[in-house]
């Protein structure tokens, strides 16, 4: 039920309840004032009815004992002379208009009559009662006539004779009774069983009613017949005024009812109309439109309301584009974010064009240099520029995202007789100009990876895919520009990512084995301990080699869950050995990733402690490409495990970017020169000075040197010139599991293992002994 | 009470009586007395009164009249005389009328005694306010004392005053 048919209804029927209840006081009242009206009007009848009983019968009385006082009336009882009593009786019974006046015996003898129809010798019944008070009066019924008799003695001076005088209740008195008081009435004489009305009157000779109230009045009766009077009244009459009244209440009511309604309807609507108009524009508010104007300008609380609601859909809009702007943008240059890029890219290719659609991914080079050189405040204006500058390219129907801090994407409806090569040209043109930050130049050059789809037979996510595959390839190429084809492998990434799962199960599951291949000290030929290698066995695949998964797993970031189970069980077994007396120092392999995992000391110095290996007996070898990133927190993290008492080797030495200057500053033991350079050793002298260089410059830093990839005993020779320190390689062992390695070991002298204790004090890491996991 | 010879016929006699009306009443109210005998009215109320009578043994009236005004009535019949005063209806007396000598008005005791010759009389007793009438008895009246005894029901309420017995 709707709020205004709510109000109007509950106020109707409220004042519905209070008019009835009224209506139905004043006709309960109506009612009770009727009938009591009634009663009184019976009470006066009943009164004057009895006073007129008692007139007559003093009237009566009076001209009886006139007669029987009459001393010459008594001489003629006397005498017994009945035509003179006769005649005196007539004359008696005439001056008050008598209908009978009777003279009897003591005895009821009738002696003499005027009227009525009785005649001498008729025996006239004298009450006992009557003879006792020697007077009384009664009523007697006589041919259906009704009497009201006076009886008196005729005395001389003792009672000799009565005299019975009375008066005919008849029709004119009934008449002259109902005229006075108002009421019906009527004479009923009962003989035997039944009552039989004499008499009946109305007043004024109105029509009689059904509708009554009576009052019954017994009367003296003499003989078998009894005589009441009833004086009735009729109700409907009684009724009227208060029944008009009651009408006209009623007609008040209904006509109050009416307007009520109206009133309450129009109150109703004042109040529903405005909420009905807010309601409709929470509801568009709630379908994001926040154009509507709140029309609702009232002075009252709805008003205020109103005004509330207009503040609040301003600000919802307002915070409603925000949020769109934080979701769907990125901050600091104004563009798309990845979100809202991707929807535009399927709504694009959703829409079904006949152009293809181009989408180019922009990695800026050396951004971070610029970060770290100049400040953010020059990186972040740097990217604004780019941004600019990208979306500046003229293409059709184009969209401009920020993908990550130095990345950048883009798309176009490519026009007719454009390629998808020129297209990323023009866009590479567009970021090639040095950009001018507080007038200073920088240099800054873009990689794109760029892929195409018409239609809609690639999601936006697959086509990006391409693109960021693209891109990586470029990169490894060092190619400013590569457009994605089919053999970069999209079914290999989903190799790839079946190959997650199954590496994650391996660890799980033991199906990596740790393989390991002796390190020998140049000139003694003694065994200066092994390198830690991975071997999977794959349950489809057979066995794999490091280069089959390892690579994968550093671009998936496994390579530090990896690092961590190869460190465990590495160290779990070197000091298995060297509870047995046994000792060798392993090296294990560590990844660029796991450099920058700021727990990762805490991690193998908890590893140590938990399995209780000297640190000196646990070499890290890590590659010079883990230092290109963020070369200091690198070397803070190399500090860190230096400080543990553990031995630190840079391995592939030779290969990478970094500068002698970085090398100096390295906490390291030792330097593995790349096995490239070493089997190039016997074909060409300039790797030999190569290599006799990087020994020299390796020892000139205080480092020991190992060779690895040894597969000649020529080369061997030669670095043993060279003065290298450790050679490594086929022609002394090929990586092997622990057990062939136990027995390669057999009979082979070593050189003498330093097994220095842990100089770390355990508290410190105490709390990281739950980081010893995998 | 009256004793009625049946053996023998008493003579008439002139006798003569006075009914008194003091305060609106007759004194004596019950007067007996003989057949022929005169009773004068002398009135000793300040006021007039009037005295009549419709009885059968003798109808008369004395008009209004005060002091001793009026003359003697005789009343020559046997019977019950009621009179009464036309302007005073509660006045009544009685005067009952015998042909008898031997009769008596019996005092508030109800006792008297007669002396009788012996024979056979007729006993009629009457008071005005008997319930019920006396029956006529046969008394025989020898040398010897007799006493007759007896009983009567009195109603000062009474609806009428009891007949005369004959």
């Amino acid at each position: 039920m709707s709020l205004r048919t709510r109000i109007a209804v509950t106020f109707l029927l409220l004042l519905a309840a209070v008019l009835a209840a009224a209506l139905g006081a004043v006709s309960a009242a109506n009612r009770a004032s009727a009938q009591l009206e009634v009663k009184r009007q019976l009470d006066v009848g009943a009164s004057v009815f009895s006073r007129l009983l008692e007139t007559n019968r003093r009237q009566l009385t009076q001209a009886a004992q006139a007669v029987a006082a009459d001393y010459g009336f008594r001489e003629a009882v006397a005498a017994r002379d009945t035509d003179t009593l006769a005649s005196a009786l007539e004359n008696s019974g005439q001056r008050i208009g008598a209908a009978m006046v009777v003279l009897t015996t003591l005895s009821g003898d009738v002696i003499a009559a005027s009227g009525a129809q009785v005649s001498a010798g008729a025996r006239f019944p004298i009450s006992a009662e009557t003879k006792a008070a020697e007077s009384g009066t009664t009523l007697m019924v006589d041919h259906g006539r009704i009497y009201q008799l006076v009886t008196v003695a005729v005395r001389s001076p003792l009672p000799v004779a009565w005299i019975a005088m009375g008066f005919e209740l008849d029709d004119k008195a009934a008449r002259e009774l109902a005229d006075i008081t108002g009421l019906a009435v009527t004479l009923s004489v009962k003989t035997g069983d039944t009552w039989t009305d004499v008499i009946s009157r109305t007043p004024h000779g109105e029509p009689p009613s059904n509708d009554v109230a009576t009052r019954r009045i017994a009367l003296s009766n003499i003989g078998q017949a009894k005589v009441v009077a009833v004086l009735s009244r009729s109700l409907a009459d009684a009724r009227a005024p208060f029944e008009r009244l009651t009408k006209m209440l009623f007609l008040i009511a209904g006509v109050s009812l009416v307007a009520f309604a109206l009133a309450a309807f129009w109150i109703a609507r004042t109040i529903t109309r405005p909420l009905q108009d807010l309601t409709d524009v929470v509801n568009r508010m709630r379908a994001g439109s926040y154009d509507a104007s709140i029309k609702v300008q009232r002075p009252d609380e709805l008003g205020v309301l109103a005004e509330g609601l207009q503040l609040m859909q301003t600000a919802v809009q307002s915070r409603d584009q925000s949020i769109r702007r934080l979701a769907y943008e990125d901050g600091l240059t104004g563009l798309m974010n990845r979100v809202a890029f991707g929807a535009a890219l399927n709504e694009a290719l959703g829409a079904a064009r006949s152009r293809p659609i181009g989408v180019a991914v922009i990695n800026l080079h050396r951004f971070r240099r610029i970060n770290e050189h100049l400040g953010y405040s020059v990186g972040d204006a740097v990217l604004i520029k780019m941004a600019q500058r990208i979306a500046a390219v003229p293409s059709v129907n184009a969209a401009v995202a920020r993908l990550a801090a130095d990345q950048f994407a883009a798309f176009a409806r490519l026009r007719d007789g454009e390629t998808l090569q020129a297209w990323g040209s023009s866009l590479l043109l567009a970021l090639a100009e040095p950009v001018y930050v507080e007038s200073q130049p920088i240099d800054i050059s873009a990689t794109l990876g760029l892929a195409q789809a018409s239609g809609n037979s690639l999601t936006a996510d697959e086509l990006m895919r391409c693109a960021d595959l693209a891109l990586e390839k470029a990169r490894r190429d060092k190619r400013p520009l590569l457009i994605y084809e089919e053999d970069l492998k999209p079914a290999a990434l989903v190799d790839q990512l079946s190959l997650l799962g199954e590496l994650r199960h391996a660890i799980e599951h033991d199906e990596l084995l740790l393989y390991f291949q002796p390190k020998i000290e140049l000139g003694t030929e003694r065994v200066a301990g092994a390198e830690v290698l991975l071997r999977w066995q794959h349950p489809a695949r057979g066995l794999l080699n490091p280069v089959d998964f390892i690579p994968f797993a550093e671009q998936t970031g496994f390579i530090r869950r990896l690092t961590r189970w190869t460190l465990d069980r590495a160290i779990a077994q070197a000091a298995q050995w060297h509870r047995t007396g046994d000792s060798l120092s392993l090296a294990v392999n560590i990844s660029a990733d796991d450099l920058s995992d700021p727990r990762f000391d805490s991690r193998v110095a908890a590893l140590l402690m938990r399995h209780e290996l000297p640190p000196s007996l646990l070499t890290l070898e890590l590659t010079e490409s883990g230092f290109i990133e963020d070369p200091d927190r690198a070397l803070q993290m190399l500090d860190a495990l230096a400080a543990l008492g553990i031995g630190l080797s840079i391995d592939d030495f030779g290969t990478g970017y970094s500068s002698l200057s970085h090398l100096a500053r390295m906490p390291v033991h030792e330097v593995k020169i790349d096995s490239s350079f070493v089997q190039g050793l016997e074909s060409d002298p300039e790797f030999a000075t190569v290599v006799r260089s990087a020994i020299d410059m390796g020892h000139g830093l205080g480092l020991k040197v190992v060779a690895e990839g040894i597969e000649s005993q020529a080369a061997a020779v030669l670095l043993r010139d060279f003065r290298c320190d450790i050679a490594q390689g086929y022609l002394y062992a090929k990586p092997m599991p622990r057990e062939a390695l136990e027995s390669w070991l057999q009979g082979r002298a070593r050189v003498p293992v330093i097994a220095i204790p842990a100089t770390f004090k355990i508290d410190e890491f105490a709390d990281t002994l739950n980081l010893a996991t995998y | 009470m009256v004793f009625d010879p049946l053996d023998a016929s008493p003579a008439p006699t002139h006798d003569s009586a006075v009914i008194d009306q003091v305060n609106k009443r007759y004194v004596p109210r019950v007067t007996v007395v003989r057949t022929g005998t005169e009773i004068s009215f002398p009135n000793s109320d300040r006021i007039r009164h009037q005295v009549y009578s419709f009885s059968p043994a003798k109808t008369f009236t004395l008009k209004l009249y005060a002091g001793k005004d009026s003359a003697p009535v005789t009343f020559d019949k046997p019977g019950l005389v009621v009179l009464g005063c036309n302007i005073h209806d509660y006045m009544v007396a009685f005067v009952a009328v015998v042909d008898s000598p031997y009769f008596a008005k019996l005092p508030a005791s109800g006792t008297a005694t007669l002396n009788l010759p012996s024979g056979r009389y007729k006993l009629r007793l009457w008071h005005a306010n008997l319930t019920a009438e006396v029956p006529v008895q046969q008394v025989l009246v020898q040398n010897a004392p007799l006493t007759v005894a007896l009983t009567i029901d009195l109603d000062s309420a009474a609806a009428a005053v009891a007949a005369w017995p004959e």
